[in-house]
């Protein structure tokens, strides 16, 4: 994997939580800017969160993600019921298909930053328009965390050890900072959701990036309770399942 | 074409485009704009302006809006989602962008007189319209020209020249064995250069070749550089050794000669003012090497004057050595006269006090400063340029001259001290 691909990853991932974190209300939108820099250049106009410690967030989680890319086949953004812990939506990338071996050194010249760019505009707009239209989440009631999935990783099972500069403290870090989580159906407990309808999740498929090594595949999952616990999340559920079923 | 497109209700103009737009020899073209919308706004899911119908399919912007209009009014029955960016112009020259529909039909009808144009720039998948330009050629879709054309600017001759050069960059790039290649380039280049010069102009070429060998083989250059200047400088070194041996050479042989001279003065003068002799040394050497900073014994110096002559070709430079050493010699000639005809102290005290003038001119200001009151006193004080032991006969005769000043001060300042004390 050259710099090259490294810095577009970066700046890919970046586009995407940001877009997500402004879109599904995680925090406030008044504090997100549109803008085409953030330590460089984006593909198109992004809302950028200004908060420096999220900033800080989100570009460490980045560089721990890239530094475990080899392992990971799938990066999730979830965004979680603060009340409950419920993760009522998930958007997946999916690094199955990521070449990380390049075949040879001609690829570097291949590959023209244009192109890239075009095609994570594709990949973001898609991202966009899908969130434009799912329903607006009310103010203060969601929180995001990070998943991914692994093969060939184990961490935290570092033991202390002498740390001597800072990449090994990063090192240190970005193996701690994980915990290991079950790969459920994302479905909550069916005891507790006992009604007519059984939880469903509704997934959608959207463009993702194929340009040289870089093949990302890109999908969203949706939680759908029959029983109203999400309404308390989503502002004007019913208000807008009305409005479109209005012609 | 009228141009009022509308995308409300207004049914009798829609009628009459879309009577246009079936026209047979039409169709095939709409179906292509139509599957390149489809393709841009569906799977690439971009935002489509009318422009970039113009710059894919080379049309007027006229037919562009038509068919945005036709593409709209094909996707309308299927349910597809996209936004329309409408476009409103108005007799007064403004331009809108409508983004209340709703609103603008009512307003439409009241404003429909000032309206001249009304179209759908853009379809949008998203919400927001955040279009990206990008570099588009128009070379055949322009329908406005500059009167003047685009020249390029290189010259007619020079052509044949450039792809050259250009073939060859392309390669020493591609190839990306740096050095060699490089090398092999230059080669060729320069000899090129030099024989067409004189037929073609210059100007592609130079700077090509110059920016290439200083862009790549800045480093290679740099220590060549420095190399050539280490070399220059040991040759200098070498030289300068050489000189200051012929120079020390000559000494020897004209010493004994001044050593007799020497003596002869020293016994001459030792018995009555030694530092006159050291201000005769102090001249050679001043006029000699003024940056030479050996410290002299004053004593001794007569002595120890050959010591004190490698002293100073060590110190300086060869070149100044030089005319020191012819300085010196007038100096001793001027004292063998003086031995020859004279022998008298009076007039060799005559003669030096005539030269001591001189002596003042030359001496830094700081020793003669205090000095300037008693005319004989400066005689004997310009040996201070030697430093150390100036230093102390500064201070045993200054003290003795001085310190008759200096009390008053003192004790004034005291006196105002204490006074000042006992008043607080």
């Amino acid at each position: 994997m050259n710099k090259w691909v490294t810095k577009w990853i970066k700046i890919y991932l970046k586009c995407f939580i940001n877009l997500i974190l402004f879109h599904r209300n995680v925090y406030p939108s008044v504090s997100f800017d549109f803008t085409t820099y953030q330590a460089f250049n984006l593909p198109q106009f992004i809302p950028i969160n200004r908060h420096p410690d999220l900033q800080e967030y989100i570009e460490e989680l980045i560089l721990d993600v890239i530094s475990k890319l080899t392992h990971i086949y799938r990066f999730c953004i979830c965004i979680i019921d603060k009340e409950n812990g419920l993760r009522i939506e998930k958007y997946v990338l999916d690094f199955g298909e990521f070449q990380h071996q390049q075949s040879n050194e001609q690829d570097d010249d291949v590959i023209n930053e244009t192109e890239v760019f075009d095609e994570f505009r594709s990949s973001l707009n898609s991202l966009i328009s899908h969130l434009e239209k799912l329903n607006a989440i009310k103010d203060d009631a969601v929180s995001f965390e990070v998943v991914i999935n692994a093969i060939d990783l184990e961490l935290g099972h570092r033991g202390m050890e002498n740390i001597k500069n800072l990449d090994a403290k990063l090192g240190y870090d970005r193996d701690i900072n994980w915990t290991k989580a079950h790969e459920d159906e994302n479905l909550p407990e069916e005891t507790e959701h006992v009604g007519l309808y059984k939880p469903k999740i509704n997934m959608t498929s959207l463009v993702g990036c194929d340009v040289g090594p870089l093949i990302i595949h890109q999908f969203c999952e949706r939680l759908t309770l029959s029983d109203g616990t999400l309404e308390s999340i989503y502002s004007n559920m019913d208000e807008s399942s009305i409005m479109e079923s209005l012609p | 074409m009228r141009g009022s497109v509308q995308i409300g209700k207004q049914s009798k103009k829609s009628l009459n485009i879309e009577h246009c737009i079936r026209c047979p020899p039409q169709e095939m073209a709409e179906e292509k704009i139509n599957s390149y919308i489809n393709e841009k706004l569906l799977t690439e899911v971009k935002p489509v302006l009318f422009t970039d119908l113009i710059s894919q399919f080379k049309l007027g912007p006229s037919k562009a809006k038509k068919s945005m209009y036709s593409y709209y009014k094909f996707t309308s029955t299927s349910n597809v989602n996209f936004n329309c960016i409408l476009m409103c112009c108005y007799k007064d020259g403004t331009v809108k962008l409508r983004s209340d529909l709703n609103n603008a039909t009512n307003e439409m009808d009241e404003e429909q007189d000032n309206l001249t144009d009304c179209f759908i720039y853009a379809f949008n998948p998203m919400e927001e319209f955040i279009p990206v330009n990008s570099v588009i050629e128009q070379m055949n879709a322009l329908t406005i020209r500059n009167p003047f054309k685009l020249a390029t600017s290189t010259l007619e001759e020079v052509k044949p020249i450039q792809p050259q050069m250009r073939s060859k960059t392309t390669d020493a790039s591609g190839s990306s064995s740096s050095k060699t290649t490089h090398i092999s380039s230059r080669s060729n280049t320069l000899p090129e250069s030099k024989v067409e010069s004189n037929v073609a102009g210059k100007i592609g070429k130079k700077p090509t070749s110059k920016s290439k060998s200083m862009g790549l083989q800045s480093t290679a250059l740099l220590s060549k550089m420095r190399e050539a200047r280490e070399a220059r400088e040991t040759e200098r070194q070498l030289e300068l050794r050489k000189r200051r041996e012929d120079a020390i050479q000559k000494r020897t042989k004209s010493d004994p000669k001044r050593k007799a001279q020497m003596d002869e003065l020293n016994k001459l003068f030792v018995d009555d003012e030694d530092e006159d002799e050291d201000e005769e040394e102090v001249e050679i050497k001043e006029t000699a090497t003024e940056s030479d900073h050996h410290p002299v014994d004053m004593e001794n110096i007569v002595a120890e004057q050959n010591n004190i002559n490698e002293k100073d070709e060590q110190g300086s430079g060869t070149g100044t050595r030089v005319s020191s050493s012819k300085i010196a010699t007038t100096n001793v000639s001027e004292l063998e006269e003086l031995l020859n005809t004279t022998t008298e102290d009076s007039i060799l005290e005559i003669k030096k006090d005539g030269e001591k003038p001189n002596d003042r001119e030359e001496k830094p200001f700081t020793s003669s400063s205090y000095v300037d009151e008693d005319g004989y006193i400066v005689t004997k004080r310009p040996a201070t340029s030697t430093p150390p032991q100036p230093a102390k006969k500064r201070q045993t005769h200054s003290v003795n001259t001085i310190k008759s000043k200096r009390p008053a001060s003192v004790k004034k300042k005291q006196g105002s001290i204490e006074s000042f004390f006992k008043r607080s």
